[in-house]
C-alpha cells in the first residue's frame, strides 16, 4: 500500500450485549486494528462488561456502549456490528444464518476474512486459587439460559452432574443471571444444584471463568454466552445446538476439540438458520412445542462425556 | 420443511455485472425459500431476458417504478439504501458473495452461485464467422477501467495475424437508465475488424460469446455476460481485484491481467469506504498503463489461439 494514502479512521461498534457475538467479533476487531489502523485512527466501542476482550485496544479508544454521552468527531465512518437502519419490513443483516464470525466481518468490515483470521483470541489468564478447586478434577456445566429453546431441563442437568460425580469428577455450576451487559433479557437458571459439586453461579468475573474453562476437562451447556467463552481456551466443550445450525455457532479456534450435541432428526430443528422468516423472534418456539431441547438428553452429553474422561 | 415469509427481492443496481452474478443467488431462493410461499423480483426491464427463464412474468417488475408491500411481505434490496453509515457493499467481496449476502442473509455453497446460462437467439442475421471470432470489448464506464486504443488495435493486430476475425463489442449510451454513469468509447473510430458496437441485445451478445473463440476486455458487464457461457476469457482489472470479479461458472478458461503496481486494485485492498474508485486516487491511472495488448497477446497465445 502507497504511504501516501490515509485510510479512514474508523468507529467500530460491537454493539451487542451477547457475549457470543462479542467473542466472535474480537478477532475481526483486531484484524481491523492490525492491518487498516497501524497509522489511521479508530475508536472502538462495546458493553462495558465486554471490556476485557479488548485488552489489545488502549483505554484511550475505547467507548462503553451504555455511557450515552460518548461522541466521535464526524472524520470517523462509522461500522456497527448490528446494523440499525429503516425500520418496518426492509430485512436487515442477522447473524441468525451464518457464522457469528462471517457476521462480524460483514459488518465491521464488509469483507469476509480468511477462516484462520477468526480463531476466538485467548483471554489473559488470571489467579483462580480462591476457588479452592481442582479444575483438573472439574467438569463445568452451564446452568443458565436466557431462551427456553436454548436450555437444559433440569432433570437432565441433574443426570449429567451425577455421571461425572460418579466417574469421580467435580461437577462445577457456572452461569450468569446478575450483572450482565443483557438489558431485556436476563438469563435465568432454576437449576436446584445437587449436594455434590460446586455451585458458582454469579461469582465469577468473564476472566474468572475463562482461566476455569482453560484449566478444567470439559465444558457442557447449550449454545450461549459461556460456551463461546470456552472458545478462547483450549478445553473441550460439549455443546448442544437447537434453534440455530451448529455450523454457524461452534467457535472457531486452532486448538480444542467441540462435540455437538444435534437435536434428534425433527423436521424444524435449526429453524432459525434454515427458514426465512425475518422478524419471527426465534427466541421462541415456532410451534410452541420446544421440541428440539427435549431431544438433547443427558445420554448424548454422557455419551460425549465417555470419550473425554 | 421451510417456513418464510413473502419476500421483494429488489436489484436496485444497474450494473450488468451485479445482476448477472445475482440471478442464480434469486434462483436459489425461488426454489429453495418459494415452493410454498409468494415472491416478486424487482429488475429493470432491460435485464428481464435474464431472469424469464426461471421467473414467470407476473412475479417480475420494473425495479425503476414505486412500489409498495405491506407486512407480511418483506423487501430485500441487493444494495442497501444509503445511510449515514458505512454499508456493507461489493467492494470488498465477491458480487455473488454481496448478492447472496443481501438478498438472502447468507453466503450460500458457491456450486449455487454459477452464473445462469441464457437463452440461445438466432445470430445468423449477423453473418459473423464466429469459429474465427474474437470478441473485443471496447466501451466503459470508469474512467479506471478504460481501454486504449493502442491497446485495441494491438489485440486487433494479433488476432488478424493469426488468421481471426477481431469483432468489437459494446454499447455507447448515455439514455435515461445510464444517464449517471453512461458507456462510453474512448476513441473516434475503431481499428479494422467488425463492428457491432450498440448492435445486439443483451441475448445476442451472449449466443455471439458462446460460439466465439475468445472474449478480450477490461472488467465490464460483458465479461459477466460472458461468464454466463463457457468462452476463454481474459480480462483485464485495475482497481478491482479479480478474486471479487470472476464469473463463478462450471468450466471455461479465465486469464485476469493485472497491474504490477503497489496500487493496484485499491478499491479492493484499501479501506476507504467513501472514495469513488471509479476514478484513480492519485490520478496517474497506472494500472491502465499497464493494461497492456502485449499482457492480452500473451493470454491469448496460452489458450492456444
Amino acid at each position: 500500500m502507497p504511504d501516501t494514502v490515509q485510510f479512514d479512521p474508523v468507529c467500530y461498534s460491537v454493539n451487542s450485549t451477547a457475549m457470543g457475538d462479542v467473542l466472535a467479533a474480537v478477532p475481526v476487531v483486531k484484524y481491523a486494528i492490525d492491518t487498516y489502523h497501524r497509522e489511521c485512527d479508530y475508536r472502538l466501542v462495546a458493553s462495558k462488561h465486554f471490556k476485557e476482550f479488548f485488552y489489545f485496544v488502549p483505554d484511550s479508544k475505547f467507548l462503553v456502549m451504555e455511557d450515552d454521552t460518548w461522541k466521535f468527531d464526524k472524520v470517523y465512518s462509522l461500522r456497527r456490528l448490528n446494523d440499525v437502519g429503516p425500520k418496518g419490513n426492509l430485512c436487515r443483516l442477522t447473524p441468525a444464518k451464518m457464522s457469528l464470525s462471517y457476521y462480524a466481518s460483514i459488518g465491521l468490515l464488509g469483507e469476509i476474512l480468511d477462516k484462520n483470521k477468526y480463531n476466538y483470541l485467548p483471554l489473559p489468564e488470571v489467579d483462580i486459587t480462591k476457588f479452592n478447586i481442582d479444575f483438573a478434577k472439574a467438569v463445568i456445566l452451564v446452568v443458565s439460559y436466557r431462551d427456553i429453546n436454548r436450555s437444559i431441563p433440569n432433570a437432565e442437568l441433574l443426570k449429567i452432574a451425577e455421571y461425572v460425580k460418579e466417574r469421580g469428577y467435580t461437577p462445577v455450576y457456572i452461569g450468569r443471571t446478575q450483572d450482565g451487559a443483557w438489558k431485556d433479557r436476563a438469563p435465568v437458571s432454576p437449576f436446584v444444584a445437587p449436594s455434590y459439586g460446586v455451585d458458582l453461579r454469579n461469582q465469577t468475573s468473564i476472566l474468572e471463568l475463562a482461566s476455569m474453562m482453560s484449566n478444567s476437562i470439559a465444558v457442557c451447556g447449550v449454545d450461549s454466552g459461556p460456551i463461546h467463552l470456552a472458545g478462547t481456551t483450549p478445553t473441550t466443550i460439549i455443546a448442544g445446538y437447537t434453534n440455530v445450525d451448529w455450523r454457524y455457532r461452534v467457535p472457531s479456534r486452532r486448538n480444542g476439540r467441540t462435540v455437538v450435541i444435534e437435536p434428534d432428526p425433527i423436521d424444524c430443528r435449526y429453524c432459525s438458520s434454515r427458514w426465512a422468516k425475518d422478524y419471527y423472534d426465534f427466541l421462541n418456539c415456532y410451534y410452541g412445542h420446544n421440541n428440539c431441547v427435549k431431544t438433547l438428553r443427558a445420554e448424548k452429553y454422557i455419551n460425549a462425556l465417555e470419550t473425554v474422561l | 420443511m421451510i417456513i418464510s415469509d413473502p419476500v421483494c427481492y429488489s436489484m436496485n443496481s444497474i450494473s450488468m455485472g451485479d445482476v448477472i452474478a445475482a440471478a442464480p443467488i434469486i434462483k436459489y431462493a425461488i426454489e429453495t425459500y418459494h415452493k410454498n410461499t409468494d415472491y416478486k423480483v424487482l429488475v429493470r426491464p432491460y435485464y428481464w431476458d435474464i431472469f424469464k427463464s426461471f421467473i414467470p412474468e407476473d412475479k417480475l417488475g420494473d425495479q425503476s417504478l414505486p412500489f409498495t408491500f405491506h407486512p407480511p411481505w418483506q423487501i430485500r434490496y441487493l444494495n442497501t439504501p444509503r445511510s449515514t453509515n458505512a454499508r456493507t457493499t461489493s467492494m470488498h467481496m465477491h458480487l455473488s458473495t454481496f448478492a447472496s449476502i443481501q438478498f438472502l442473509n447468507r453466503l450460500i455453497d458457491v456450486d449455487y452461485m454459477n452464473y445462469l446460462p441464457l437463452p440461445k437467439v438466432d445470430v445468423s442475421h449477423f453473418n459473423l464467422n464466429l469459429d474465427k471470432s474474437v470478441l473485443i470489448i471496447v466501451t466503459y464506464r470508469d474512467e479506471v477501467r478504460k481501454i486504449s486504443f493502442d491497446t485495441v488495435a494491438g489485440i486487433a493486430e494479433w488476432v488478424k495475424s493469426r488468421g481471426l476475425i477481431p469483432v468489437y463489442i459494446g454499447k455507447v449510451d448515455a439514455s435515461e437508465m445510464w444517464k449517471d454513469s453512461p458507456f462510453k468509447l474512448s476513441f473516434d473510430s475503431l481499428p479494422e475488424g467488425v463492428d457491432l458496437l450498440n448492435k445486439t441485445s443483451l441475448l445476442e451478445m451472449a449466443s455471439i460469446m458462446a460460439r466465439s473463440r475468445a472474449v478480450v476486455g477490461l472488467d465490464s458487464g460483458p465479461i459477466h455476460v460472458a461468464g454466463t457461457t463457457s468462452v476463454p476469457i481474459v480480462c483485464g482489472f485495475t482497481n478491482v481485484d479479480p478474486k471479487h470479479r470472476e464469473p463463478i461458472r462450471k468450466k471455461g478458461i479465465f486469464i485476469p491481467i493485472t497491474p504490477e503496481v503497489e496500487c493496484a486494485h485499491c478499491q479492493s485492498n484499501w479501506w476507504l469506504n467513501y472514495y469513488d474508485f471509479g476514478f484513480c486516487y492519485f490520478k496517474h491511472a497506472d494500472c491502465l498503463k499497464q493494461m497492456t495488448a502485449t499482457k492480452f497477446i500473451s493470454a491469448l497465445e496460452s489458450i492456444g489461439l
